[in-house]
């Protein structure tokens, strides 16, 4: 649903006023410290490659009363538990929710906390997304950064021995053939999607 | 005939030697001489073979016992034809005595003695390598052996080595005469046509006309007090031929690791595309329906929509048609700081591509824009800013400046431009305030694969320069 759909939907509300509508989400902050906001429907993919989740992050730190809603189309599987951890307030699959965002952004204002039980899930190969343990998904989001299997161990501190394992595993699960395929198939699909380039803030 | 016979034993057996026959004499004497010269062989080989002494002398005490048994027969039959004098004389008289049967079985013994020698040689000679078998055995080894000491001069040098001194320096290795010459030639590249030196670290790699390649260890070892050098060639021809294709397929490795990570990076962003080319044929499609409902109506159709309801309809449409019009990457780039810079009542300038950066490089670009318009809204009280990317050799420049209050005095680094730092500095980057006329704040980050070597010196962090506008009026 593209942005301009959310505006005509917010304006047509009656209950709701627009106060702004940015194409990305590292100036979010920059647009609550100078007005009055009561609510954020945050994209987590948006213009210049900024993450919504981080924005929500810096957000929740400087003005906890401001609600977030995070609006995705992406089967990321690690987004809902990075949104509870960040105190987003609700979390809403574009695509797949059927109760409608209207809803969701009245409970939301009513103290509610709305998140889905899980991702969507996904078929990748002969697996489906809710098939791997929390580990593999930690190496597919390795995998894609295009690093060598040694550069993988030394940043989640296992042995060369222990990743080339788990990669077979999942080239086994998923009856693909290559690293190289199972990580572009795994881009595709948005089971993990690489939205983290800079270091965690402090 | 019984007694006959007796008769004929006990003569022989009591016979002494002045009562043999000459032909007798002389064949015991031709025995003895063989049995000597049979000996001196035996001591020979022991010598020869290095073996303890004990068995040398054994070999001469046979030896000295031969020979003066040989003498004794001598000097026994000269004295039957001739007077001799002195201990000849002595030796005649003791051995002229001497009982011929004895005599027959002392040759016969040490006789039988050789072959015990003999077989006792040969079970040491199968069980001891002597030098030759051990030369002959380097010899046929597929490493090149070279031994030499300190001075150059050689010690041993096996076939192999004499055969890789030919191909190398067109002689043999003898011809050369020098140990030393070998591996001097071999670094200074001074080879034979064909052959060439390869750099493959800390040994010596050469490539022979035959496309052979060998390596050579050296070392050196203390034998007693002297010196000696060794040199081991080891032909590594199919492990070059492996390390070479491996060499190539981590090179292919590489390129696709880095296609990777490039496709990763930009997923982010493909992603995001992705979504909006969705909802612009979802848009599309509505659009298609709106035109339809509206020809029924215009129709006078009977299932038909109402003009109230298709009013909605077309406000949507409306609204979907701006959705619809992409005006490209950079503006929307652009659009996205100036849409709320304009909300903070500050009028901002970008020269320079957003879309030529890299994802990290926009991240940190992005940061730097929130922390530099924040601050130039809410304490500087700026009107105008100035942005500037620039691409150079060796990395990007990113310049921001505002036409707001200048600090005075040191600037202390809040939460974000302290943020801003350490992310810029964890890429390889560097970043520097200057205050003069002007807020200036500059992030450079270098390639990747290449870091920073303090562009801007890495101790000084601030420094007041001229402040010159990056772009728009002196101020």
């Amino acid at each position: 649903m593209p942005r301009q759909l959310f505006e005509a939907m917010i304006a047509g509300s009656g209950r709701y006023e627009l106060v702004k509508s940015i194409r990305s989400a590292d100036m979010a902050d920059l647009v609550c410290g100078y007005c009055k906001v009561d609510l954020i429907l945050m994209d987590v993919l948006t213009e210049l490659g900024a993450s919504g989740l981080s924005a929500a992050g810096r957000i929740k730190r400087r003005f906890p009363a401001i609600r977030i809603i995070i609006v995705t189309s992406m089967p990321e599987v690690s987004w809902i538990q990075r949104a509870r951890d960040l105190g987003v307030d609700s979390f809403w699959y574009k695509e797949v929710n059927e109760e409608p965002i209207l809803s969701i952004m009245d409970r939301t204002m009513r103290g509610e906390h709305v998140y889905p039980d899980e991702a969507p899930v996904v078929k990748l190969g002969d697996a489906l997304s809710s098939d791997f343990t929390d580990r593999e998904i930690e190496i597919l989001r390795e995998l894609i950064t295009g690093d060598t299997n040694q550069e993988i161990a030394d940043r989640l501190h296992l042995s060369l021995f222990t990743v080339k394992d788990y990669i077979k595993k999942l080239l086994l699960k998923t009856g693909l053939h290559s690293r190289t395929e199972l990580a572009v198939k795994i881009s595709q699909a948005g089971i993990v999607i690489n939205d983290r380039q800079l270091i965690e803030p402090d | 005939m019984y007694e006959d016979f007796n008769r004929n034993i006990h003569i022989l057996l009591y016979r002494t030697l002045i009562d043999c026959p000459v032909i007798f004499i002389k064949l015991c004497m031709f025995w003895s001489s063989l049995l000597i010269l049979v000996f001196i062989h035996i001591g020979l080989v022991n010598l020869y073979l290095r073996r303890p002494w004990k068995y040398f002398l054994h070999t001469l005490l046979n030896l000295l016992g031969l020979y003066i048994l040989v003498q004794g027969i001598y000097f026994a039959d000269r004295l039957r034809v001739e007077p001799v004098e002195g201990y000849a004389r002595a030796a005649a008289i003791v051995f002229q005595r001497m009982n011929a049967v004895v005599l027959v079985l002392v040759l016969l013994l040490e006789s039988l003695s050789l072959v015990f020698y003999y077989t006792e040689l040969w079970n040491y000679v199968a069980k001891h390598p002597t030098v030759r078998s051990i030369k002959e055995g380097l010899d046929y080894l597929p490493t090149g052996l070279l031994y030499y000491w300190e001075d150059g001069a050689l010690m041993f040098a096996n076939l192999e080595m004499d055969l890789l001194a030919q191909k190398m320096l067109g002689r043999s290795i003898y011809a050369v005469g020098n140990g030393m010459t070998l591996e001097k030639s071999i670094r200074e590249g001074k080879l034979s046509e064909g052959c060439q030196f390869m750099d493959r670290g800390p040994q010596l790699t050469v490539k022979l006309a035959d496309q052979k390649v060998w390596q050579f260890h050296m070392r050196e070892f203390l034998i007693g007090k002297w010196t000696v050098h060794e040199v081991l060639a080891y032909d590594i021809t199919e492990e070059n031929r492996l390390h070479e294709e491996v060499y190539i397929q981590y090179g292919e490795l590489r390129k696709i690791a880095g296609r990777l990570r490039h496709y990763s990076e930009n997923m982010r962003e493909l992603t995001h595309e992705e979504e909006v080319l969705q909802a612009k044929i979802q848009v599309h499609d509505e659009i298609g329906r709106v035109m339809l409902a509206t020809k029924r109506y215009l129709a006078g159709a009977q299932d038909a929509p109402t003009r109230e309801e298709l009013l909605p309809l077309w406000q949507r449409m409306i609204v979907l048609h701006h959705t619809a019009q992409d005006p490209g990457k950079e503006e929307n780039a652009v659009r996205s700081l100036l849409e709320v810079s304009e909300l903070l009542g500050i009028r901002t300038e970008i020269s320079g591509k957003i879309t030529s950066l890299t994802p990290v490089e926009r991240e940190i670009f992005m940061m730097g824009a929130r922390e530099t318009l924040s601050n130039a809204c809410r304490h500087a009280g700026a009107q105008h800013m100035w942005i500037s990317i620039m691409k150079e050799d060796g990395g990007t420049t990113i310049k921001y400046q505002n036409d707001g209050k200048v600090p005075k005095g040191e600037i202390i680094e809040g939460g974000g431009l302290s943020g801003l730092r350490k992310q810029t500095e964890h890429a390889g980057g560097h970043m520097a305030i200057a205050t003069g006329n002007f807020f200036i704040l500059t992030i450079f980050l270098p390639e990747r694969g290449k870091t920073d070597a303090g562009k801007y010196g890495s101790t000084e962090k601030y420094g007041t320069v001229g402040g010159t506008a990056i772009s728009g009026p002196d101020c």
